[in-house]
């Protein structure tokens, strides 16, 4: 039952050529194998697919399996929704700009600099990572209440309250992903530069920055996509009809589930897994989780 | 020329002392406060929140019950992820659509899932029709509002970052120990336990002491399935603030678990040295 190489062949891939084919049977263990997986896949599947499903069903109350095919809760999606979804993608590109200027400066000076106390520093940088959203969100519910107080400047509830805790919630992944980058990425290169007499602002901007482009790109993806989802700290810090999406869906599925909740979260589902299949036809899901 | 990249650093350290370090530093303070109840909190300097947690049975229940949750969630999450991560690893095309099945459920909003979930495990849900239906069961389960539904819930949305965590993993094991193995005459159930097992424990144990952090921390989903009086901390600390009005009390139920948290992230940086020797 073993594979023997074709030695003609260079690709290193186990050659099936004049050997038994590895088909399911032959290998029960794989059968067992496949058969847990298609029901954990099943499991993670479901979830999606009944709000699709329940998004398309005609009862006021929400009941499944539905009786029926409408497209009606589509049409009927209130208003604080749309707000809520324009609010999300504005604070997730705000403070995906934010974070990408923050975070890749200090990259950069983790990576390239040196100073005695950079591992402190960048624990310190990394460590909202580790704080709960919870806590956060307490925390500085509180702290934007005692600035109010003694600074009159009013934070809980507006944007810059929220950008403000995105950006620190978000940037540490800008920054691993820089450093992350700048490790691959070796240093001659700049260095030939210098020595040819570009300055630093050059060898910036025209070779070390581009060089970790697809680090760059990824960051700020996912800083962009950890702002959109963000629940715990956004929770505290914002007001219901002036919050973000998945906030507003949370107060929603909280206290009075409609239909048109199924609707928005059968939209923004099909977005996400689009997204996530355009990149996968383009670039490829699994080059991308393997080469970092 | 190196040593003026870090000033670079600046910008961000201030950022986050003003906004982030000094929020913290009060809300550190807050759990040393007295609430007077009326959302008012009493100046002086106090101990007695962290008596009450460490005494009344309410919060010992709760602290008890998170460290519970994070640990079966993790159990099932890495028995469920592991087939899941092997395959992927193992099975070029199939493999590949089962990655991007699991990134795509990753990418999925947390809100979208809890909600799905729920639908899913409610009285008139597709599980509880199947139990009935095949008439395993007379009445439907309980799935919703309660500690399994949390848990239930959780698991989910931690899978597929188990998954992701582990498939490096058992990508990095050589086909050709496997083969090697079953060369020399090995059922795959030897090959299993004596190689494959052993060698994707590091990636297995760092994984899950990660998943356990963030489960710790996990809020949305066991908010949403648990219902409001589940015996957790992340939903206790809510609680306190926004019902019981008392800033002191989830301040401290905070420290409580950021402490948690923290001593999670210090066993896995002091075990990961260790474990990467192994491996290699």
């Amino acid at each position: 039952m073993t594979l023997t190489k074709d030695p003609h062949r260079t690709s290193g891939k186990p050659s099936v050529r004049g050997t038994q084919r590895r088909k399911l049977f032959n290998e029960p263990h794989r059968i067992i194998l496949w058969t847990v997986t298609v029901v954990t896949t099943s499991f993670l599947l479901l979830p999606t697919v009944l709000v699709y499903v329940t998004s398309v069903g005609p009862d006021r109350f929400v009941r499944f399996p539905p009786r029926g095919l409408t497209f009606r809760w589509y049409g009927d999606v209130d208003v604080r929704f749309i707000d809520a979804a324009v609010m999300s993608i504005g604070l997730g590109v705000t403070v995906a700009v934010a974070a990408l200027l923050l975070g890749v400066s200090a990259g950069l000076a983790l990576a390239r600099g040196r100073f005695r106390s950079s591992k402190l520093v960048d624990a310190f940088i990394r460590s909202p990572l580790q704080v709960p959203g919870v806590v956060i969100g307490v925390a500085l519910l509180q702290y934007y209440g005692l600035v109010a107080t003694h600074t009159g400047v009013p934070l809980f509830g507006t944007f810059t309250g929220l950008f403000l805790a995105h950006v620190v919630i978000v940037t540490p992944y800008v920054v691993s992903a820089t450093v992350a980058g700048f490790a691959n990425s070796d240093l001659s290169v700049e260095e030939a530069a210098y020595s040819l007499g570009a300055s630093q602002k050059r060898t910036l901007f025209q070779i070390t920055l581009p060089r970790i482009k697809s680090s760059l790109w990824s960051g700020t993806f996912f800083a962009f996509l950890v702002s959109f989802d963000e629940v715990p700290a956004t929770l505290f810090l914002s007001v219901t009809n002036q919050t973000t999406l998945p906030v507003e869906m949370f107060f929603e599925a909280e206290f009075r589930p409609t239909p048109t909740l199924y609707a928005v979260s059968a939209m923004v589902t099909a977005f996400t897994t689009a997204v996530v299949l355009i990149f996968h036809h383009f670039v490829g899901l699994r080059q991308t989780v393997t080469s970092r | 020329m190196k040593s003026s990249w870090r000033s670079l650093v600046v910008p961000l350290v201030l950022f986050n002392a003003v906004v982030y370090l000094f929020a913290h530093i009060y809300f550190f303070r807050l759990a040393f406060q007295r609430s007077t109840g009326r959302a008012q909190v009493d100046a002086g300097f106090t101990l007695e929140n962290f008596k009450t947690i460490a005494t009344e049975g309410y919060y010992q229940d709760i602290i008890m019950m998170t460290l519970v949750f994070g640990t079966i969630v993790v159990l099932i999450s890495a028995i469920l992820a592991y087939p899941v991560a092997y395959l992927i690893a193992r099975s070029g095309r199939a493999g590949t659509w089962l990655l991007v099945i699991t990134v795509m459920t990753a990418f999925t909003s947390i809100i979208v899932r809890a909600i799905g979930l729920r639908i899913a495990l409610g009285q008139d849900g597709p599980v509880n029709s199947i139990l009935m239906w095949t008439g395993l069961m007379n009445q439907p389960l309980p799935l919703v509002n309660n500690f399994l539904g949390a848990v239930i819930g959780t698991v989910h949305a931690v899978l597929p970052f188990m998954i992701l965590f582990l498939f490096p993993a058992l990508e990095g094991i050589s086909r050709s120990m496997e083969e090697a193995s079953q060369a020399l005459g090995a059922t795959w159930r030897y090959t299993f336990r004596r190689v494959i097992m052993p060698l994707s424990m590091p990636g297995l144990i760092s994984g899950s002491l990660v998943i356990f952090a963030i489960t710790l921390a996990s809020f949305s989903t066991p908010a949403l399935l648990g219902g409001a009086r589940i015996p957790l901390l992340s939903v206790a600390i809510r609680q306190q603030l926004t019902t019981a009005l008392n800033a002191p009390m989830a301040a401290a139920l905070g420290v409580v678990l950021v402490v948690l948290v923290v001593i999670v992230v210090l066993v896995t940086a002091r075990i990961s040295p260790s474990l990467e020797r192994r491996q290699k």
